[in-house]
């Protein structure tokens, strides 16, 4: 093992992470409040990160530390205050992050320079400068600097040499073998010090875990870990003839061993740990949506392509691979493709396969045309228009993209249409420009301003805007856009504070900027702009040629989120899992379908913390945060949301030990002993999962 | 004994691969085969059934349909071939309420004296294994024994036997054939004195496929009065010795053992040895003394009149003692044989040896002149019985060891032998076509016959016989349309004595398919049915699927189960679509027996019971559609897209 260097820091260095009253004021005053109690939690977390780094405080110079917090409560708040320590105590120092995509450089790059107004104001003597964030490649790190970079970057030849390695979502260094994994275990000795950030430390598999702590100088943990890891394997995937209670005892002790080991190299705060902090998350709530019991000619036609793509495989047909395809279960659009891809190989197939699948396909076209819409489409849609209509926006999560594309399609057929408001447009304008003054924005720019102006007054806009207005008057409107808030009358802000701070996120991307330059021209580009669609697919657009505009137009969701994250433009985004780790979309939506599930409890895990977070809309407006798993009775799509439900109901219990599951091979009866299992255990395992909190330093 | 190797079932075996399916069977014995040893345990084995017979409820039903369902599929083409059998008043009634009487319904069964006095002695079987392998390769298994097929034979008695399984070339060949001696002339007899002449030429056939194994010759005797013309050609009996024993210098010896002697003389007993070059001083008979449990159970019988000739001829006694009880000594017959075993030995088997060769014959022939003939002062061999032995090469005799009798007085004997009185009935058989029974029969011109047709609940009597112009074939029909009670059994009665003969069922094979075993609860058959046929092709286990419920039972209704309450029993997984693919598992098993059955030369009578199953499925699956519909409408689905997709794949099947 390689000797630990000193890091050189002073624990007076982070002494106004004693004081955060003072800083959450700062940080109101800077633009982005931040909540006392979390904030509280979250400076706990950073003084304990750099004590147990630096040595201080009693504390022995640890390599690493792993913060594994659920998701939501703010790693990166306090991941991004421990950098700026780091980077800019005394003599200063270099620090790097690797984050996993454009998308969390980018919030990375948002959440260090939210703390240079308040470390500006609570800890001068850090002398820490917007400028020392480097979002890009440089040669040579500078000492107090802060790079921040995409996880790919490790794998360049460069060496990271760096006095501290921030590795975001870490648990997508997956396998021996993938580039990231090997680049980090090359990087490790160029880097003094590890931090490492996951929500899901044991819901990864087990020599990735291994890999981790072996990177923060955990190796002591190992045998305890593997030990814990082997009960939640036997419990998953072992004999379930065994006595619950035996089998309780052993995963509660397991956990303790396991718990008890890693307390030194790894700090994780549970979501239901923290009552205090609820109120600033929001609480989450069960949403019911009635989906009817799948009809039998919708069960009769996924039956009769299940049919027919085993039938086409044993023909030899190539395209015929997932034959229950778990699309078929949540719509139709994928389903027809594959019929009409199989319709052209029919030719190919010898009899009788050839005779069988053309029965078939005539079959399902004579049923396809029976059936029509999809039936949890069409229920889900309902659902939603009435959720719109009190004035809520909805996210959307699908698993694949066919599914994604036609719900969003059904979503603009049935959402309501907009109204257009009374005013004139000029008066809208004119309104919004004296709103959005002065612009004291870096990346300011008059035209980039009359695009986003020209958007604000795009039909959609004016009519949500207008809604929200009590009585406005064309003599009255800025006073009423600067008084009246968005959405809620208890939002956290003025509609004008909310387009003032959605135009300022919108320059502070290098992409939404790129958008709105293009938008000059192409009003479409920005969501919403089209004045009529309600609905937004985050998601490659469909072929359909009129349903173009129903979808974001790249690969760069960043408008998308900001513009999300205000009370103004789609109330509904349709989304895929690309959006259901890292990004924030909590600012004005507190209501979240689980259309179509991924097999994984992280996953969903994942998308609930979208929500659920530090200064949530739900918290806002003093509302719970809705989470909707609508089921189609009838099919597996209900049993994948029954399992489910029972899955992430235990995911904080087993420290994210939670695995994905295949929905046909689940038994009930083994899933009913895995919960009694789990709820023996659950006392000893909350207790056991309290144990890695956050300590103050020199605390025994 | 429980030794699978010599316990009594250890003839219930076969040496075929364990994919080929029966599709044909000869068995030949003396007494009439015993319908439950047949039922219980030799069918079970040959038809591979799933089912164990001594199940209770259900599962003894899931029994008796399986095996009528196999046994319908192999409709004549298994044929059992006794003598025939006067009832004694003991089993009077047995062949009409015996449990397993419906088995004859499809079992060809037939009886010797057709053409004049004769009695079924050999214990043959021939079974045709059919192939399902990919490599189409078919199979004759041959058994030579002393075992008649009933329960006592396998039970009480120890037996030799000899087996063979043997590959089967694509086509018949006349030279193939000449290799098996007199075995296929043996067939050709037996079905003439069975009344049915051509009836075993499709083992005949099978025998011109297989190559009699190397160094394996046959002597086989068919009763008459055989010239030496005739034996010239085909050597029956006695005269059939001579090709057997080793070839060389000297006399040949000969060590016999077998339960029963007949009555020889020094005449009989010399020209019968010398049939094989031997003499009857180079004789030796291993026989058992008076005390010996098999003596006073009267099962070996030993004419003292015999003892004498033996004696006289200078031919040997060999002392087969029965050692204590408790004794834990290996015997000469089995090296797990113990005196405790309180089977006795039926097994005939003889040994001829000159110098150091030595030849050992397995048969069903007693050392009697009516086994082997007795040579008329013409030089004719007149012959009683249908016998058939297989002599093989063998190295040690495992009797060596016994002394001679130290006192032949000692040896257990019999003033005389039982005899049987000339038989009035000789011969009979009965068919049911669906309209009418009927009777033939062969009995003792001038005497009264009366004659009934009964099944468990009816009897008719026979009125109208019309008899052949020598008097002794009688003919009667007798008119049966009740198609839910078919006729089981013909009873003959002239005199005192008795004879029940089965009746086959001849209808066509639709009107036949849906006779039941009585026991059967005609209410659940068809379901049962239906479900051993899934089973057949891999579906579930019929007891099982008999009992599946889904966990709610309108997949339609909405309710809001939880996990504890799955689709199908113990699962997660979506009932109607469980169902389905296991249904149309049943299609696909099905559709590939199909394809594996059309790429063999040799899979016609496979596709032939393919097609029909194939048309049995649908129906089968029309009906569970409306069975599974009744748990939820969606549940319907999977049966109807199975019977769909089966009348497709009907429409393509292929032809031979």
């Amino acid at each position: 093992m390689l000797p630990i260097e000193p890091l050189g820091l002073s624990a007076n260095q982070w002494q106004f992470l004693s004081a955060p009253s003072r800083y959450v004021e700062a940080s109101a005053r800077s633009g982005r409040r931040l909540v006392p109690d979390s904030t509280r939690r979250q400076f706990l977390t950073a003084r304990d990160i750099l004590a147990r780094l630096n040595g201080s405080c009693g504390e022995e110079a640890r390599r690493g530390i792993l913060l594994a917090d659920d998701v939501g409560l703010g790693k990166t708040t306090v991941a991004a205050l421990v950098a700026w320590v780091v980077a800019s105590a005394g003599e200063k120092r270099g620090v790097r992050i690797l984050a996993p995509n454009d998308v969390m450089m980018r919030r990375w790059e948002d959440e260090l320079k939210s703390h240079v107004g308040p470390l500006q104001e609570c800890a001068r003597h850090l002398g820490v400068q917007a400028n020392r964030v480097k979002a890009r490649r440089v040669g040579r790190l500078s000492a107090g600097s802060i790079q921040v970079v995409k996880h790919s970057y490790a794998a360049s030849d460069l060496p990271l040499a760096c006095d501290l390695l921030i590795v975001d979502e870490a648990h997508r260094a997956k396998g021996e073998g993938t580039a990231f994994s090997a680049a980090l275990k090359r990087q490790k000795k160029y880097a003094r010090r590890v931090l490492i950030l996951t929500a899901t430390p044991f819901s990864i598999r087990l020599d990735e875990l291994q890999r981790m702590l072996t990177l923060i100088g955990g190796e002591a943990a190992h045998g305890p870990v593997r030990a814990f890891s082997r009960v939640l394997d036997a419990l998953y995937g072992g004999n379930t003839a065994r006595s619950p209670e035996v089998v309780a005892e052993r995963l509660a002790t397991k956990a303790k061993a396991a718990v008890e080991a890693l307390s030194a190299f790894v700090i994780r705060h549970g979501i239901n740990d923290l009552p205090g902090e609820q109120k600033s998350f929001g609480v989450g709530a069960d949403w019911n949506i009635d989906v009817p019991p799948a009809r039998s000619k919708e069960l009769e036609l996924m039956m009769r392509m299940d049919r027919s793509l085993r039938v086409a495989k044993a023909a030899g047909s190539e395209s015929a691979k997932a034959t229950n395809d778990p699309r078929f279960h949540v719509g139709w659009r994928h389903f027809d493709a594959v019929r009409a891809r199989l319709k052209s190989e029919v030719p190919q197939f010898a009899e009788p396969a050839k005779a069988v699948v053309e029965h078939q396909l005539k079959s399902i076209k004579g049923l396809r045309e029976e059936v029509g819409t999809h039936s949890k489409i069409d229920a889900v849609a309902a659902e939603l228009k009435t959720a719109i209509q009190q004035g809520e926006k909805v996210v959307v999560f699908c698993h694949h993209i066919a599914t994604a594309q036609e719900l969003t399609a059904r979503l603009d057929s049935v959402l309501p249409e907009v109204t257009i408001p009374p005013l004139p447009m000029p008066v809208w304008t004119n309104a919004w420009k004296e709103v959005l003054e002065p612009a004291d924005h870096e990346y300011h720019d008059e035209r980039l301003c009359a695009t986003f102006v020209d958007w604000l007054c795009a039909d959609l806009n004016r009519a949500q805007t207008w809604s929200w207005l009590p009585a406005a008057t064309e003599v009255d409107l800025v006073d009423a856009l600067r008084t009246a808030r968005g959405r809620c009358p208890t939002g956290p802000e003025t509609i004008a504070e909310a387009a003032r701070r959605l135009y300022h996120s919108l320059l502070q991307s290098k992409s939404s900027r790129a958008v709105l330059k293009e938008a000059e021209g192409d009003p479409e580009r920005l969501p919403g702009a089209n004045g009529a669609s309600r609905v937004l697919g985050v998601c490659p657009p469909s072929e359909h040629g009129q349903e173009q505009s129903l979808f974001i137009h790249n690969q760069q969701p960043d408008t998308v989120i900001s513009i999300f994250n205000s009370p103004f433009g789609p109330d509904v985004l349709v989304v895929t899992d690309k959006l259901s780790e890292g990004i924030d979309l909590h600012r004005y939506c507190r209501c979240l379908v689980h259309y179509e599930l991924d097999p994984s409890p992280i996953r969903t895990v994942q998308r609930n913390g979208r929500l659920r977070r530090v200064n949530s809309w739900a918290a806002a407006t003093d509302q719970p945060i809705r989470y909707a798993y609508p089921a189609f009775h009838g099919t597996r799509d209900h049993r994948l949301v029954q399992i489910m439900k029972k899955r992430i109901d235990s995911f904080s219990l087993l420290l994210g030990g939670v695995q994905d599951f295949d929905v046909e091979e689940v038994v009930g009866s083994e899933e009913e002993w895995r919960n009694q299992v789990i709820a023996r255990a659950k006392v000893r395992l909350a207790a056991a999962g309290g144990q890695l909190r956050a300590k103050e330093p020199g605390a025994t | 004994m429980s030794s699978a190797e010599f316990g009594w079932q250890s003839l219930l075996h076969t040496d075929a691969p364990s994919a080929c399916s029966l599709q044909a069977a000869l068995f030949t014995t003396y007494d009439r085969a015993d319908d439950r040893l047949l039922a219980e345990h030799l069918l079970p084995l040959l038809l591979k059934l799933s089912r164990e017979p001594d199940g209770e409820g259900a599962e003894r039903q899931y029994f008796l349909l399986e095996l009528d369902r196999r046994l319908k599929q192999l409709h004549d083409r298994l044929v059992v071939v006794s003598s025939t059998a006067r009832e004694e008043p003991g089993d009077a009634e047995d062949g009409e309420s015996g449990t397993y009487g419906w088995i004859w319904r499809s079992i060809r069964h037939l009886t010797v004296g057709s053409r004049g006095k004769a009695v079924q002695h050999a214990k043959l079987w021939l079974l045709h294994w059919g192939a399902t392998d990919a490599d189409g390769v078919e199979y004759l298994e041959i058994v030579v024994s002393s075992a008649n097929l009933t329960r006592a034979a396998f039970k009480g008695q120890l037996q030799a036997a000899w087996r063979a399984c043997i590959e089967l070339g694509p086509k018949r060949s006349e030279a193939r054939l000449d290799r098996w001696g007199v075995l296929p002339e043996f067939l050709r007899e037996l079905a003439v004195q069975s009344g049915e002449d051509d009836r075993l030429e499709p083992f005949i056939s099978l025998l011109g496929r297989a190559d009699c194994p190397e160094g394996v010759s046959f002597v086989a005797s068919v009763p008459g009065r055989h010239s030496d013309q005739v034996l010239r050609r085909a050597p029956w009996g006695a005269a059939g010795l001579r090709e057997i024993a080793p070839s060389g210098r000297g006399r040949v010896s000969v060590d016999i053992l077998c339960p029963f002697v007949g009555s020889w003389n020094a005449d009989a007993l010399h020209r019968w040895c010398a049939r094989f070059e031997g003499l009857p001083g180079r004789l030796a008979l291993v026989w058992i003394d008076k005390h010996h449990p098999w003596a006073r159970a009267a099962k070996w019988l030993l004419p003292e009149a015999t003892l004498r000739t033996l004696s006289g001829a200078g031919a040997s006694l060999l002392h087969l003692r029965h050692g204590p009880d408790d004794c834990q000594q290996t015997g000469p017959f089995h090296r797990e044989h113990r005196p405790a075993d309180d089977r006795w030995s039926h097994a005939k088997v003889y040994s001829f040896k000159r110098g150091n060769s030595r030849r050992m014959l397995v048969t069903s022939a007693n050392f009697s002149p009516a086994a082997w003939g007795k040579q008329t002062d013409d030089g004719e061999l007149v012959i009683e019985n249908f016998e058939l032995g297989v002599c093989v090469e063998q190295v040690a005799w495992p009797f060596d060891q016994l002394h001679e009798f130290d006192n032949e007085q000692d040896a257990a004997t019999v003033s005389e032998l039982p005899t049987c009185g000339s038989a009035l009935i000789r011969w009979a058989r009965a068919a049911w076509d669906g309209k009418k029974v009927e009777v033939d029969c062969r009995c003792e011109a001038g005497r009264e016959l009366v004659g009934t047709i009964r099944n468990p609940g009816d009897e008719v009597s026979i009125t109208n016989w019309t008899v052949d112009p020598d008097g002794h074939l009688r003919s009667a029909q007798v008119p049966w349309a009740d198609s839910e009670r078919p006729p089981s059994l013909v009873r003959l009665t002239c005199e005192q004595e008795r004879v029940s003969v089965p009746v086959f069922d001849k209808r066509p094979p639709r009107d036949r398919e849906n006779a039941l075993p009585p026991e059967v609860d005609k209410d659940v058959a068809q379901m049962m049915r239906d479900e051993l046929l899934f089973e057949q092709y891999g579906g579930r286990f019929a007891a099982d699927a008999a009992g599946e419920e889904p966990a709610h039972s309108d997949s339609e209704a909405g309710e809001e189960d939880e996990g504890g309450a799955p689709g199908r029993p113990d699962s997660y997984s979506v009932w109607a679509f469980d169902l389905a693919r296991r249904h149309l598992g049943v299609v696909d098993n099905w559709a590939d027996q199909v394809k594996g059955a059309a790429m063999r030369d040799t899979g016609a009578l496979e596709r032939q019971w393919l097609r029909r199953d194939g048309e049995l499925l649908i129906e089968a699956f029309e009906r569970q559609a409306a069975r599974d519909g009744t748990k939820g409408t969606a549940g319907a689905v999977g049966a109807k897209l199975a019977a769909e997709e089966l009348t497709l794949r009907l429409k393509h099947f292929p032809e031979a």
